[in-house]
């Protein structure tokens, strides 16, 4: 597995398609996270689990549309698994790199009003946030929508109906509960993490879908 | 590794094999033959595992499985040393043993531009030689080949053959697919036949289908034109043998060959009809 996901990593850094959602989750740090120096560090958790979901989702739908389908049956045959785990992994540690920048940075400022439960807190948000935002990409890439076109656009729509339909979990409450909570206690964050406990269960659900349709069409 | 009733159907279309049974046994180098459409590169994908048959079975699949496709993809942005390292790890080798294998390898086949060229760079027929080098890395119990000649160099051919004779002394099956019966008759001990998806001829024992002419040939003092071109004069592989070139040709085309090699200044050593 290990050489796997070592072999799934290259072809991300060398596609170079990890530039665009890095870019655009750095941009979305400059304007949301300027203020986490000195403010409520929870209410700049809630625009950044967006970014982090639609980072992910992208990442996801690149990295499996990115390689061809016969480049993917030979590393198939030659690793005797399928790619999805891998894609799964790299993407997550990914995500888990950009989310890690989040969370350091009221430390790095010299915020000394933040608490330990305020960044435990947004780290379980990043990371269901990073599950849904892959699991989204995996049933959304031309391994289930076969033309790229439509590929992105179910992409789009999915992530615009999960961040804004409200009351839908995990992601829109998670957001809203964090835009409203200057200072994380207990409860907050056993309802973000009850919500990263669905975003994990939606996220095996989409790749054991997304494996079944891929192998139906082989 | 045994086929049976293998049938296979995309979506609602039409069935693309129809109750296919066939066995593959160890050291046998079963060739897939048949005209364009009929199924030979689907069968290839389930014998290989890629593709799951519609109905059927498949039993004892080896667990080490070399696969060749017919069309190598060339958007890797991976040098080819880099590539095969690769996939020699998704093998279980170690780093330093899969660059090493696979350098060899690609040495062997006479990979022009060196191992350092990135994939995307390289013409179809060196990209065919990193397919066949990738299912190589370990020695494979089943080795599958869809058109695997297809691109390559004359010298490549004879390496190519060499390396499934050597695959199949090692006790592992092999199946390949290619249209031409003179390439067929060369290299596999069995033939299958598909006509709209169906097998239609099983047999032992190609060889009588096409004779071969084994020609010797010194080369020229100063170094000349190419020996012949491959395609034209149905130049079955070349090896070169103590210091001669060994030319296997198909017998009806052997006149057409010897004509072009002496035209180039190629000296005649000896020839002879050796079946297969």
């Amino acid at each position: 597995m290990i050489a796997l996901v070592r072999y799934t990593a290259s072809i991300m850094f060398h596609s170079q398609r990890y530039l665009p959602s890095a870019l655009v989750f750095v941009a979305c740090m400059g304007v949301f996270a300027n203020g986490a120096g000195d403010q409520p560090v929870v209410p700049i958790f809630a625009p950044m689990t967006g970014a982090a979901l639609v980072c992910s989702a992208w990442l996801a739908v690149t990295l499996i549309n990115l390689e061809d389908p016969v480049q993917r049956s030979i590393s198939a045959v030659n690793s005797g698994r399928s790619l999805l785990v891998a894609v799964v992994v790299v993407v997550l540690l990914a995500s888990m790199a950009l989310a890690a920048l989040v969370v350091a940075l009221p430390a790095v400022l010299g915020n000394d009003r933040v608490t330990t439960l305020d960044l435990l807190t947004g780290a379980v948000a990043l990371v269901a946030a990073s599950c849904l935002g892959t699991a989204i990409g995996l049933i959304t890439s031309r391994l289930v929508v076969r033309r790229p076109g439509h590929s992105l656009l179910s992409t789009l729509l999915l992530l615009v109906v999960v961040l804004l339909t409200r009351g839908l979990p995990p992601i829109n409450p998670l957001i809203l509960r964090l835009a409203r909570t200057e200072s994380a206690g207990g409860e907050v964050l056993a309802d973000t993490a009850l919500d990263a406990g669905v975003a994990v269960v939606v996220l095996v659900l989409c790749a054991v879908l997304t494996r079944a349709v891929s192998a139906r069409r082989e | 590794m045994r086929l049976s009733g293998v049938g296979k159907r995309y979506g609602s279309g039409r069935a693309i094999l129809r109750e296919v049974d066939l066995d593959l046994v160890p050291g046998g180098v079963l060739a897939v033959s048949g005209a364009i459409g009929s199924g030979k590169s689907t069968l290839l994908k389930i014998i290989a595992g890629v593709s799951r048959p519609s109905s059927g079975r498949v039993l004892d699949r080896p667990r080490q499985v070399g696969y060749v496709p017919e069309r190598f993809p060339s958007d890797e942005r991976l040098t080819a040393r880099s590539y095969l390292t690769h996939m020699g790890r998704l093998r279980g080798m170690s780093t330093r043993a899969a660059a090493e294998r696979g350098v060899a390898l690609l040495d062997r086949l006479a990979l022009a531009g060196g191992v350092d060229t990135h994939l995307r760079k390289l013409s179809k027929g060196n990209l065919q030689k990193v397919a066949v080098a990738q299912s190589l890395m370990v020695p494979p119990a089943l080795l599958a080949l869809d058109e695997p000649w297809s691109g390559l160099d004359r010298g490549a051919h004879g390496v190519l053959g060499q390396l499934i004779d050597e695959v199949a002394e090692a006790g592992g099956a092999v199946v390949f697919t290619d249209h031409r019966e003179s390439v067929v008759a060369l290299t596999a001990d069995r033939v299958c036949h598909l006509r709209q998806g169906r097998v239609v001829v099983t047999g032992a024992g190609p060889a009588q289908w096409v004779a071969v002419t084994r020609v010797v040939l010194r080369p020229p003092a100063l170094a000349g034109p190419a020996l012949a071109d491959p395609s034209l004069h149905e130049v079955l592989d070349v090896r070169e043998e103590d210091g001669a070139v060994v030319a296997r040709v198909d017998a009806e085309r052997s006149d057409a060959f010897l004509l072009a090699a002496l035209r180039r200044g190629w000296s005649v050593v000896r020839v002879e009809e050796v079946g297969r």
